[in-house]
């Protein structure tokens, strides 16, 4: 099991709250378990509101209240020791944070300190964890980093409201990978672009995986991006995964009918084929409905959906799928 | 020309923008000498693709008549909106232009239910009318998108899913009997299992009660997917726009080549990848000549220097000096 970089087991997380005598739990995380490999572009698709931010602030180890883990674990295994997150101090957690696993954030102004320019932000990022450099010699450090993203070094002399989008969002991809992390988490990094900065940026984020040979998880609900860049993908859906496999596997052959819609239903150019869509809404995971969280929308569903959950297992098409119709 | 009503009507028109504060005398122009029609007899769904800062929302608003063009024309019906005054002409100019927002949730009010609100529109539309038949008129509304007063019944916003209340802001649109729809990105806040429900409502509504839309968007896939013509709007002009099969099979505009070649094909590997220098748009509005000059690959001299007037090439209209008079190709 060497070549795994992070694993996820049983992890169920909600958000608690007591408001005015109220107790409310949203269960956001139910039961996941991740095996994310090292060198491997991991790709989580879901809806809005399916708890796919979620599950990054907790691979993070970001567990603030309201939420909460109720049971299974992170665990980190790049490192000499596997490290699990959540039983981890602050401190450990701030040493493996930025050097070994990072954050590509949304790419739009507000990642940026508005009122300091590029480079401060760099000091304030990411300067903290490389103290063995002297400041001259972070400085060069950045230039060169930024060289490699085609960024010219004028660029830390700006604000961030100077520069374009694609720009920006260069500059945050800069920031996420001047330690050489094994893990960087990228939420939505492309989503708020255009069409023509987006393939750029998408270009650019598989070079650098490729160059450091790290491992990049990458949330977004835009399934044209995973088909593209992600080498295996997880499909969520309120709060479980309910496939995962090879990308191209889940694309040709997908054995869930939520994938299997998914994929049905995305335009491409040159395709008028009338597409269809679920009727219903995504539950709401304050009150999941029972058995298959699915179930109140999946055109196939049987009594046995209803009330028992299935698991994730592998099916015939090669993914692993937690349907129970699914061979 | 031809004999058909023309329904909508712009021609050359242009808005622009003072940048900066009083003394600067910098201007933006937002759009810039877009000529196109709708015809009564012939609804059409016209997509008008844009990146951000092409000027798409500013058309949409022209189109809205929430902005009056500087120059230029834009007639509903024959008459221009310059000459349209008072509150009677505004509210009859509403009735037959109607927008669809991008996100549902902006759309209604967060404290009001949401079929008070739609009650509301129709007793603004039809003033003088008995509460029994602006409820009839919401009812009819709500059954074209899929939905009854009965499914909204008496719930907030934040009670219905973001499918339904998307739905439910198309159903506002139509409770005055539009003719023109303009959906600026109506689509890019709902959820992909319900994405298509909204695009194929507009089909539907388009084949059932005739109604022309307008739809605004960066997604050049459900343009495709729905549209029967397509017009590339790039820094205010529109570069390419015609047949939206033809166009995007064979795109003319080197613009509208980039966008084809940028958008993602959803089959895995199936786009490549380059990463290249980072382009940025950001200059371009004030470029003297053709305003992607700077980023087009097959850019000549005379681009930088005279900005290429609007030529029939083929079937459909493109801007670009490749297709000049000199240049036939």
């Amino acid at each position: 099991m060497s070549d795994l970089i992070l694993q996820t087991k049983g992890l169920r997380a909600s958000y608690i709250t007591h408001l005015y005598g109220i107790d409310r739990e949203v269960k956001v995380v139910d039961g996941v378990d991740l095996s994310i490999k090292k060198n491997e572009f991991f790709g989580i698709a879901g809806e809005s509101g399916c708890g796919k931010t979620t599950l990054l602030k907790l691979i993070a180890g970001f567990c603030k209240p309201p939420l909460q883990v109720q049971a299974g674990s992170v665990e980190f295994l790049g490192l000499k020791e596997p490290m699990s997150l959540f039983e981890a101090t602050e401190a450990e957690l701030y040493k493996i944070r930025w050097r070994n696993i990072s954050y590509i954030m949304q790419g739009s102004m507000n990642v940026l300190n508005p009122v300091r320019k590029i480079f401060k932000s760099f000091e304030d990022f990411a300067y903290p964890h490389m103290q063995e450099l002297t400041p001259a010699g972070f400085k060069q450090r950045v230039i060169e980093h930024l060289g490699n993203l085609r960024l010219s070094k004028d660029v830390l002399e700006t604000y961030p409201h100077e520069l374009s989008g694609g720009m920006r969002q260069r500059v945050t991809i800069g920031l996420a990978t001047l330690c050489s992390p094994e893990i960087i988490i990228a939420d939505e990094p492309t989503t708020a672009l255009d069409v023509v900065v987006q393939r750029e940026t998408l270009g650019l984020i598989k070079r650098i995986q490729k160059e450091l040979a790290n491992t990049i998880i990458l949330v977004t609900h835009d399934l044209a991006v995973h088909a593209n860049v992600s080498d295996r993908i997880a499909i969520m859906y309120a709060g479980t995964i309910v496939e995962e496999g090879k990308t191209t596997d889940i694309f040709d052959r997908p054995a869930h009918p939520y994938t299997q819609h998914l994929i049905r239903s995305l335009p491409r150019l040159g395709d008028k084929e009338k597409k269809g869509y679920l009727k219903g809404a995504p539950p709401n995971l304050a009150d999941p409905p029972p058995g298959c969280r699915f179930h109140p929308r999946c055109p196939l569903a049987v009594d046995r959906c209803r009330v028992e959950v299935p698991k994730l297992e592998l099916k015939k098409s090669g993914t692993m799928a937690a349907c129970f119709l699914a061979e | 020309m031809s004999e058909t009503i023309e329904l909508l009507s712009v021609q050359n028109a242009k808005k622009s923008f003072r940048l900066g504060g009083i003394l600067s005398n910098k201007e933006i122009i937002a759009v810039n000498e877009v000529s196109f029609s709708l015809f009564a007899d012939k609804p059409d769904i016209l997509s008008i693709i844009g990146e951000s800062g092409s000027g798409k929302s500013t058309l949409s608003r022209l189109i809205l008549r929430l902005l009056l063009p500087d120059s230029g024309s834009i007639k509903l019906e024959g008459t221009d909106v310059h000459a349209m005054k008072g509150r009677k002409q505004e509210l009859d100019y509403m009735r037959r232009v109607q927008p669809i927002f991008q996100n549902p949730f902006e759309t209604f009010n967060p404290l009001n239910r949401v079929d008070e609100f739609l009650m509301a529109t129709a007793t603004n539309y039809f003033p003088g009318e008995k509460p029994a038949q602006a409820k009839e008129r919401v009812e009819k509304a709500l059954q074209a998108v899929g939905l009854s007063l009965a499914e909204v019944g008496e719930r907030y916003p934040h009670e219905l899913s973001g499918g339904q209340l998307q739905r439910a802001s198309v159903a506002r649109a139509i409770i005055p009997n539009p003719k023109i729809l303009v959906a600026d990105e109506p689509v890019s806040m709902v959820d992909a299992s319900l994405r298509m429900s909204i695009v194929n409502l507009f089909q539907e509504l388009k084949n059932t009660m005739g109604t022309s839309i307008i739809y605004i968007t960066h997604d050049l896939a459900t343009a495709y997917y729905i549209s029967d013509r397509i017009a590339i709007i790039h820094k205010g002009y529109f570069v390419e726009q015609g047949d939206t099969e033809a166009i995007l099979s064979k795109p003319k505009h080197p613009y509208t080549k980039l966008l084809v070649e940028s958008t993602l094909d959803p089959r895995p590997g199936a786009t490549s990848l380059a990463d290249g220098e980072v382009s940025t748009g950001d200059e371009e509005y004030l470029a003297v000549g053709c305003k992607f000059a700077a980023r087009c690959p097959r850019a000549m001299d005379i681009c930088r220097k005279v900005q290429p007037a609007e030529t029939i090439v083929g079937n459909w209209k493109v801007r670009c000096h490749l297709y000049g008079e000199n240049n036939a190709s």
